[in-house]
Parts: C-alpha cells; structure tokens; sequence
C-alpha cells in the first residue's frame, strides 16, 4: 500500500461536530469553511444521511461510535452492524475507543494506569479485532488516540509504549498486517500555545505579540518541543522527555503523538510512513473576544485575533511543513466554534486551504503488501490464546439434570453462557471466537461436531458425551475433575 | 421498548456475576427448565442478536448491582425488553420464579393478543395470572432508571486532557 492510497479529501481542515444524536446539520456550513474532514461521533445511524451529502464535496467523514464508559470492551454486535451501515454509505475512516487514558472513558471505580497489563491488554486485543473488522469493510482503522496527560498514570507517551509493546510481544504478525493494510493512528493534538510567529528578522527566537500574527505570512513555528524556544529552554526535551523538566514524556504539540507513533512503528514493524490524523484538538483553549491564555508562559498568549490566524497557519504548515504522514486535525468542537471562534471560522472561510501533496511512497520500509481480504468474512473467527465466547450446549434430548445435577462447581468456576440453541453461532462475527461444551447424548454426538465442523470450523468443541448407561454421577465427575485443574475443557 | 405482546424471539436470563450458583442452580432451576433462557453473565453475547429481533432480558439480581447491569444491557442491545428479577435473597427468587414456571409466564405476564409463532427460541404462551408483579417498561427503549429518560438525549464526547508538559 502507498501512502497516497489513502482516500481522503488531501485538504487538512478539520471540524469535530457538536453531539451524537443532532439532527440539523448544515452540510453547506462545512462547505463554507472549506473542510476537507468531519469528525463525527455517532450515537447508531443518524448521520448516514449526512455521510451521502458530505463525500460528493469532498469532506472526508470519520466515524466514531459514541460508547459511553466502554473501557476495553470488545466492540459488540449492536455497533458492530453501524459500522457495516457507515461503510456502505462510503464512509472509510474510522475509529473505536476514545482516550482510554481518563478515568471517565472507564467504568465507574476503575482508575487507568498502563502499568496495569490487564487494561492494556483488552485494549489492544479488542482493538486488533476490530481492527482487522474495518479493514474487512474496506476502511481505515484508527488507532487509539490518548488524551495529551503527563500525570504519571495516564502519561499519554507511556499508554502508547504500552499498547504498541504488547502488540509486538503478542499480536506482531497482525499488526503487521494491520499496518500495511490500511491503519492510521488517531491522535488529539491539543496544542495549548505550543506555536508561535517570528518577527521579521527577529531571529528563529523572536516572537510577535498576538495582535501581529498574520497566516499568510512565514515563520511559523507547530514544531513543538523541536522548536527553537523549547530547545533553549529545555535542551534535548523530546515526545519522549528525555530532561529532567519531562520525567512522562512531552506529548503536547501538534504533532507530538503521531510522530511518537510513526517512529516505533518504523522500529519495530518496518513502516515508513503510516498517516496520522487529530481526531480532535486544534489551538486549545478558544478565547472569546477579549479573552486571552497563555498555558505556557514561554509562547505568547492566544487571543481570539491569534487563535484565528493561527489556525489557518496550522492548517498551512501541515499541508507545507509537517511530515508527509499527517493528514490533518479536526477541531474541537464545532459548538464552541460557533459560540466564541466566530472570527477563527471568518478566517476558514475567507482562506484557500493549501493542499497536501502526499508522495506516492510504500507505507512499509520494505515495500511489503498487505495479506488481507477485502470482504467481510464468516464468523465465528480463530481463537487468539482464550475464546471470546465459552458457550455451554445442553442437547435437548437429554433432561435438564444432566446440568443442573452435574456441573454446579463447573458453571460457578467458568461461567459458561448455558443455552439449548445454536442458532447464535450464525451471527458471530469473524473478529469473534467460540469454543463450545456440548452435553450431548451418544446418538448426537456425531450430528453436533459436524455441524460445528462444517459449519463453524474456527470453533473449539468439546464434547461431554452421555453413553445410554452412563449415570449422572459420572457425568458430574467429569466436570469436577475439570474444575480441581482448572481446565475448563479438560 | 413497548412490552412485547408475544413471545420474544430470543429471550436472555442476565445473573449479576456476584451471585452464586445457587441463584441459578436453585432458585431458578424450574424457570430454566420450563422455558430455557440463554442464561449469561455478561451481555455482550446478547449483542449479536440480530438487530431486528424481539429481545428479552431476565435481569437476576440483587438490588446493590442492578443498575450496572440495566446498563450493560443498555450497550448489548439498547431495544431489549428488560424484566427485573430483583431479589434480596434465593427464597424470595426462587418463589417468585417458581411461580412464573407454574403459570407459565416467561416475563411475569401473560402475552395478550393472538400467539405468533416464535421465530426461532421457543417459548409457550399461556394465559395466567400476574405473580412478579408488574413488568417494568421502557418507555423510551433505553434505560430502565428513577428518573424518565428524555428520548434522545445529546450526548458530549470529552475534550482531552490538556496538561502540559512544561
């Protein structure tokens, strides 16, 4: 795959809507702006319409499900088919989980930290499903983006080692194939007043005040930390810190998290270049007329003058300056915009946007292609280390004691989802894996395994055979012998 | 959703995972018998139910975690029917159970109108007196909750946090 495969508008201005569930979009608004993204965050369907309207202006939609508390919940069937919808409207980039490192993303009690590997690990499990879903659907599966935190536990730069470290140690081969197959990496690039205009031969130091900044002139500076006021300042400060003033890392600048993300990428898997896109971000925070910040009081303070030709600038230097992997940003959020950015949005739609002209480069170092269909595939899926569904059968030819007499421990140990049916393994998607127990008679027996094998053949089947002269007793230490190993299947 | 007035075609008995087995084993073992639910622990198996489909959901728990599971329901599949089966004890479950077994009432009431033949789970509408009280409808579809849930309520993803580095 080539970096200038990906399909998308070429255009780095972004807008990220308002809500789910708004109705009333004017898709006329974006075009005014001259988008060429929109973030859209989905409670199910209600921008299908929206998506149709959008791709013949060429504003190229991403789509996030809205999963409130989601944690590292596996994507379910319910969101799962949205997707499908989404795709088929044409929409081909999108993404899943949404800043993991804040404890409001998590369930109630829950305290992220990407020390704890059981966070990360269903993270990246159910991300790599995922994953490899979009990709089935002919989309762009982003990844993870993390909220811009240097708080020790939610330090974006040590969430993302964490992630791409147990994606090598355990999933290379497939995000591998993740990678050339179609992967950008979703970043929120909250630049705070990490950016600045030089003054006319001021030097790459100097600094003009925010009422003299004009996007259409040079000496922008989006480097962040690479740029020369941090450098003197902070010498040697990278993404990664590296100084003392930076024990977690420095992922506040506008490219910060992507580059992050390209350079192990390139380590590790061999890429060379794989997109990046701001999902949300921009010059945070928006003053109102008469406002102004100045988070760090090394940059000049934002006013609401600066913050409109400062993100033109933003806008321009991607487009001119940035690496060829960044695609662009989609500003958080179209609501403030219109409550306070009011000149910021005059700005937008009085500017040409500049182009970004992608080389027509491998994403991987080595050239290597992608082993993936383009099709949805069959479920259920290979088992990767444990099943995501232990399903427990009871052949209906037997009565309810041959469970109910004989696996108490057994169900209190595993928890199997008990059932009579197997009309549900019909609607397992592939990026999901079964294993079933069967309690099946001798008669069955034969009948049920080639059902699973033929129909099912990803699925693990175990098999609890009840011979005609078998008691319910020797049934029940079957399934306690189990449980004294702890092996679910024996 | 609206209270189904047939039999639903797939119909989930929910144990909050703290209980024990007894909850099941015991107390809802003539249930189970009668009308064989897809007993499960978490939700996300009700998920993959297509999304056209009649959905039930037995929710079987104490009233300390039941809210927890009236939301993951929620997120599973935001259309399903929810039946609260909240208990403080096995006896108190197993009786009203139990009786719902005997009149044979999957969700507490007796299916109004002409039965319509399931597509797929069965189960057996009789008619029979009301014995778990009455059923509890979402009126939107989604939560089950206190309060009444607005119909489409505007929902705020959050901004990132913005700490810097400096």
């Amino acid at each position: 795959m080539l970096l200038s495969d990906y399909q998308w508008s070429g255009n780095p201005r972004g807008m990220h809507i308002t809500n789910a569930f708004v109705f009333d979009q004017d898709v006329n608004h974006y075009a005014r702006l001259r988008l060429g993204w929109l973030k859209l965050v989905c409670g199910r369907d209600e921008f299908l319409h929206l998506v149709s309207q959008l791709l013949p202006m060429n504003i190229t939609p991403i789509v996030r499900m809205y999963l409130p508390n989601w944690g590292n919940r596996p994507l379910n069937g319910y969101f799962r088919q949205a997707y499908i919808d989404y795709a088929a409207a044409g929409v081909k980039w999108f993404e899943f989980y949404n800043e993991p490192n804040q404890g409001v993303e998590w369930h109630d009690g829950i305290e992220p930290d990407w020390r704890d590997s059981r966070q990360i690990q269903g993270l990246v499990d159910n991300w790599l499903n995922w994953a490899e879903f979009i990709i089935q659907l002919g989309g762009y599966p982003g990844f993870i983006p993390l909220a811009e935190s240097d708080t020790p536990n939610l330090a974006a730069v040590r969430w993302m080692d964490a992630m791409l470290n147990d994606l090598a140690n355990r999933h290379y081969a497939r995000f591998l194939n993740v990678l050339r197959s179609g992967c950008y990496c979703a970043t929120h690039p909250y630049i705070l007043n990490h950016f600045y205009q030089e003054r006319v031969g001021g030097g790459e130091r100097s600094t003009r005040p925010p009422s003299e900044v004009k996007a259409s002139e040079g000496g922008w500076h989006f480097e962040y930390p690479y740029d020369p006021i941090s450098q003197a300042n902070d010498p040697g400060r990278t993404i990664l810190g590296g100084t003392a003033l930076t024990p977690y890392g420095d992922p506040v600048g506008l490219l910060a998290m992507g580059q992050l993300f390209n350079d192990r990428c390139r380590s590790i898997w061999g890429t060379r270049a794989i997109p990046v896109v701001g999902t949300e971000g921009g010059i945070w925070n928006l003053p109102a007329p008469g406002e102004e910040f100045q988070q760090d009081t090394r940059f000049p303070p934002v006013t609401n003058y600066s913050h409109g030709e400062g993100t033109v600038a933003m806008f321009d230097w991607i487009a001119t300056n940035a690496p060829d992997w960044m695609f662009g940003v989609t500003l958080w959020k179209e609501d403030a915009y219109r409550e306070r950015g009011q000149y910021t949005l005059s700005r937008l739609e009085q500017s040409q946007p500049v182009r970004k002209s992608v080389p027509a480069i491998p994403v991987m170092l080595d050239g290597s292609e992608a082993q993936t269909v383009g099709e949805l595939l069959k479920g259920p899926g290979p088992i990767h280390s444990t099943a995501d569904f232990h399903v427990l059968v009871l052949d209906t030819a037997l009565g309810e004691a041959w469970f109910f007499d004989t696996a108490e421990l057994y169900w209190q140990t595993f928890k199997p989802i008990l059932t009579t049916s197997v009309a549900f393994f019909d609607w397992f998607p592939y990026e999901t894996s079964l294993a079933v127990t069967f309690i099946v008679s001798a008669e069955n027996q034969a009948q049920a395994e080639t059902l699973m094998r033929q129909n099912y053949p990803n699925a693990y089947v175990d098999s609890i055979v009840v011979y005609p002269d078998q008691t319910v007793e020797q049934i029940a230490t079957i399934f306690a012998q189990r449980v004294a190993t702890g092996r679910r299947f024996g | 959703m609206q209270t189904p007035t047939r039999p639903p075609d797939f119909h989930f008995l929910y144990l909050a995972p703290t209980l024990s087995s007894l909850w099941l084993f015991g107390a809802a073992r003539l249930y189970w018998t009668q009308f064989r639910p897809t007993v499960v622990v978490e939700a996300d198996y009700i998920s993959l139910v297509p999304i056209e489909s009649v959905v039930a959901v037995s929710i079987l728990s104490r009233r300390d975690t039941v809210r927890d599971l009236i939301n993951n329901v929620v997120r599973a599949f935001p259309t399903a029917y929810m039946d609260l089966l909240t208990y403080e004890t096995i006896e108190e479950a197993r009786t009203a159970l139990d009786g719902r077994a005997r009149v044979n009432q999957p969700l507490g009431y007796s299916f109004e109108a002409t039965p319509v033949t399931p597509t797929r789970q069965a189960l057996q509408p009789t008619p029979g007196a009301v014995i778990a009280g009455t059923p509890i409808n979402p009126q939107q579809g989604y939560f089950i909750t206190q309060t009444p849930t607005p119909a489409q309520v505007p929902l705020s993803p959050t901004p990132g946090a913005i700490q810097g580095g400096g």
